[in-house]
């Protein structure tokens, strides 16, 4: 009676098993079917159309706009787009570091307001942060007052309108990113493990240099590559803070379009563009797979 | 408080335990003078006075807010005390920085460092003093051969379980011959079986290593199991210091007897050798406590039936509750001396009693334990 009893509730138990198992399958197409449509017409055919285009598009396929992209007035623009992106991304990590550092490991209502700002600085318009830059950094603007004020300069800085203003606006825009990609790696370093360190006779500077550091670089990796994608492709910030003297590839995309009206070309620098980015992302994935192995790596 | 008289006592029966075999290298003793740690206005320590004695294995016990956790951070050196002293053998080192203290210390999560492997973590205490390659290589094959994990010198930390941490912590705390071992609910994240196995080996390794060992748990069982003396705290006093046996035998005060299995305890007045429960029952007790006192009476003491000696006293209760639990029958009394619970080992004379049988009960005065009533 019982040994039947076990058998028929089994039975009973793989047949709805199978039941919902199929049901599962049903439900994961159902929802999947709006995001791959969603990602077909909006990123792989105009994907494929850049592609098609930056080949010559009707009148190809060839490789001219490639050769015209030698021309060394695209390779100063793209030396100079990988320098400022590189600086950039220096600063932003030498910056956010002891920031994410601090709002990590400090718990108060000030590391929560900061957050916060952060936060609120993230969603604020680019173009509005952009601007106010102008306000603040030009002739007879905030930070000119006060260095004069102080004696410190006689005649007013030039802040703005070069690539000064250019690393300014873009570090401040940037800043965040990183700022929030370090934060939570740093949040989820246990902060036994420097205790342990410190128990087992490390001074606080060696804890931080073997112990600490390591296992939050992999945040610092992830957030550099970030901001140096987004500094590659920045468009606003340099072409108002610029003045014209310090044109990025983006600006030259632009260029290409409205001025000299020859889309072939700006496809094929937007697909170098991708390029460049996508062989960034295969490096980050490389070095994140070698900082997994790091202790072993190291030894 | 009867803390002084008992911690004394203890002192004799912890050396007469440790003293049976030949020490070997080992730890210092650790003393606690009147330290205390306050927080605002709260006491998360308060005048802790303890003197742990070179190569001694005592449990800190407590449940949780008893100040425990402070107590080993004051050790560590991660919290500074707000007075009294901390000593090492006889060094102060209440205002020593945790990394000279050369304590060594278990966490309760392991703490192991995942971006090394088990040889570098073992390693990283010897690598900070500066030790010779040589001399790191001979010291981690040894701390790790101690705690059998000699073959597992090249894993990553995630690739070992619970039990395999557990060791590579143990090994990486001894590698660096500390001069006493903290450990911090070290064997909490286990499953039971590996628990009681870890203790046998904590215990084994602490005694051929002669080491000081202070171990911070809320587990009664393990503090019982592993320790020459067991400190009992509650909201950051100590409560008692003393050998397993007596902690159950004769508990210090009603917070003692409740924490270390089911305790009957009774209020009323003591004097010359008769405890008057506050409903008027008289009972013989013996132990010469006069004043407000509470009777514990441990409900395995408790025996049905006729009585056996002249002057045991016997009562009348109604069963209002049996339950089995394992190898043992519990009943719950009502009595005039309030609720009263017994448990009886199972065999084939006693039987389940009925509910609300009246049943006669009682126990031997001698195995009542008196304590003065706070």
């Amino acid at each position: 009676m019982n040994s039947t009893a076990t058998t028929d509730g089994t039975a009973r138990g793989r047949f709805r098993g199978a039941d919902w198992e199929a049901q599962q399958r049903r439900v994961t197409v159902t929802v999947l079917i709006l995001p791959v449509i969603l990602m077909t017409v909006l990123f792989l055919v105009p994907l494929g159309y850049l592609v098609w285009l930056s080949f010559g598009g009707p009148n190809g396929p060839n490789i001219n706009s490639y050769k015209q992209l030698t021309a060394p007035v695209y390779l100063n623009l793209a030396y100079f787009t990988l320098q400022l992106a590189f600086f950039v991304t220096v600063a932003c990590a030498v910056i956010a570091y002891p920031l994410a550092y601090l709002l990590a490991n400090i718990e108060s209502a000030i590391s929560r307001f900061m957050i916060l700002s952060l936060l609120i600085s993230l969603s604020l318009s680019v173009l509005a942060r952009t601007y106010s830059w102008i306000i603040i950094l030009q002739r007879n603007g905030v930070v000119n007052d006060i260095l004069q004020g102080a004696g410190l300069t006689s005649q007013p800085l030039s802040l703005v309108y070069n690539q000064t203003g250019v690393y300014i606006g873009m570090i401040h825009i940037l800043l965040p990113y990183m700022v929030m990609t370090l934060y939570p790696t740093m949040r989820a370093i246990d902060s036994s493990l420097v205790r342990s360190a410190l128990s087992l006779g490390a001074t606080p500077w060696t804890a931080f240099r073997r112990i600490y550091f390591p296992l939050s670089l992999s945040g610092l990796v992830s957030g550099s590559i970030l901001v140096f994608m987004m500094a590659i492709g920045f468009f606003v910030t340099p072409a108002i803070l610029g003045g014209g003297q310090a044109n990025t590839i983006v600006m030259a995309i632009q260029n290409q379009v409205q001025v000299l009206v020859d889309l072939p070309l700006a496809a094929a620098t937007s697909v170098v563009l991708l390029l460049v980015s996508l062989l960034i992302l295969v490096v980050y994935e490389k070095i994140a797979g070698v900082e997994r192995i790091f202790g072993k790596g190291r030894r | 408080m009867t803390l002084s008289t008992s911690a004394a006592s203890a002192g004799t029966s912890a050396k007469g335990d440790s003293g049976t075999g030949p020490t070997v290298g080992g730890g210092v003793g650790v003393s606690f003078d009147k330290l205390s740690k306050k927080y605002g206005n709260t006491h998360a320590v308060d005048g802790f006075d303890l003197t742990v004695a070179p190569s001694e294995f005592l449990s800190i016990l407590g449940p949780s807010g008893s100040g425990k956790t402070t107590v080993l951070m004051l050790i560590a050196g991660f919290v500074s005390p707000t007075s009294g002293r901390l000593l090492l053998g006889d060094e102060d080192i209440s205002r020593i920085p945790p990394y000279k203290r050369n304590i060594g210390v278990v966490f309760q999560n392991y703490a192991l460092f995942p971006h090394l492997d088990v040889r570098r973590n073992v390693a990283f205490p010897l690598e900070v003093r500066g030790l010779s390659q040589d001399e790191i290589r001979r010291k981690v094959a040894w701390a790790l051969d101690r705690v059998h994990m000699g073959q597992f010198a090249d894993r990553r930390i995630s690739q070992l379980s619970g039990g395999q941490q557990q060791r590579v912590a143990l090994a990486r705390a001894i590698v660096f011959e500390p001069r006493a071992l903290l450990m911090d609910e070290p064997l909490a994240a286990l499953d039971r079986n590996l628990r009681v196995d870890m203790q046998h080996e904590i215990r084994s390794l602490q005694r051929s290593l002669g080491q000081t060992v202070i171990y911070v748990t809320h587990d009664q069982e393990e503090a019982l199991n592993l320790s020459d003396r067991v400190a009992v705290m509650n909201h950051g006093r100590l409560q008692q210091v003393d050998a397993p046996k007596n902690l159950y035998l004769r508990p210090a005060n009603p917070f003692v007897a409740g924490f270390f299995g089911e305790a009957n305890l009774i209020r009323g007045s003591a004097e010359s050798g008769v405890f008057t429960t506050e409903h008027g029952v008289r009972l013989p007790v013996t132990g010469n406590v006069s004043g407000k006192a509470v009777l514990c009476v441990r409900p395995e003491m408790v025996v049905f039936g006729e009585p056996q000696q002249p002057d045991f006293p016997m009562l009348q209760g109604k069963v209002v509750e049996t339950r089995y639990r394992g190898s043992v029958l519990h009943i719950v009394l009502d009595t005039p001396l309030g609720q009263i619970r017994s448990v009886q080992h199972i065999n084939t004379t006693n039987t389940e009693p009925a509910e609300g049988t009246i049943m006669q009960f009682g126990w031997d005065p001698e195995l009542g334990h008196l304590m003065v009533q706070e």
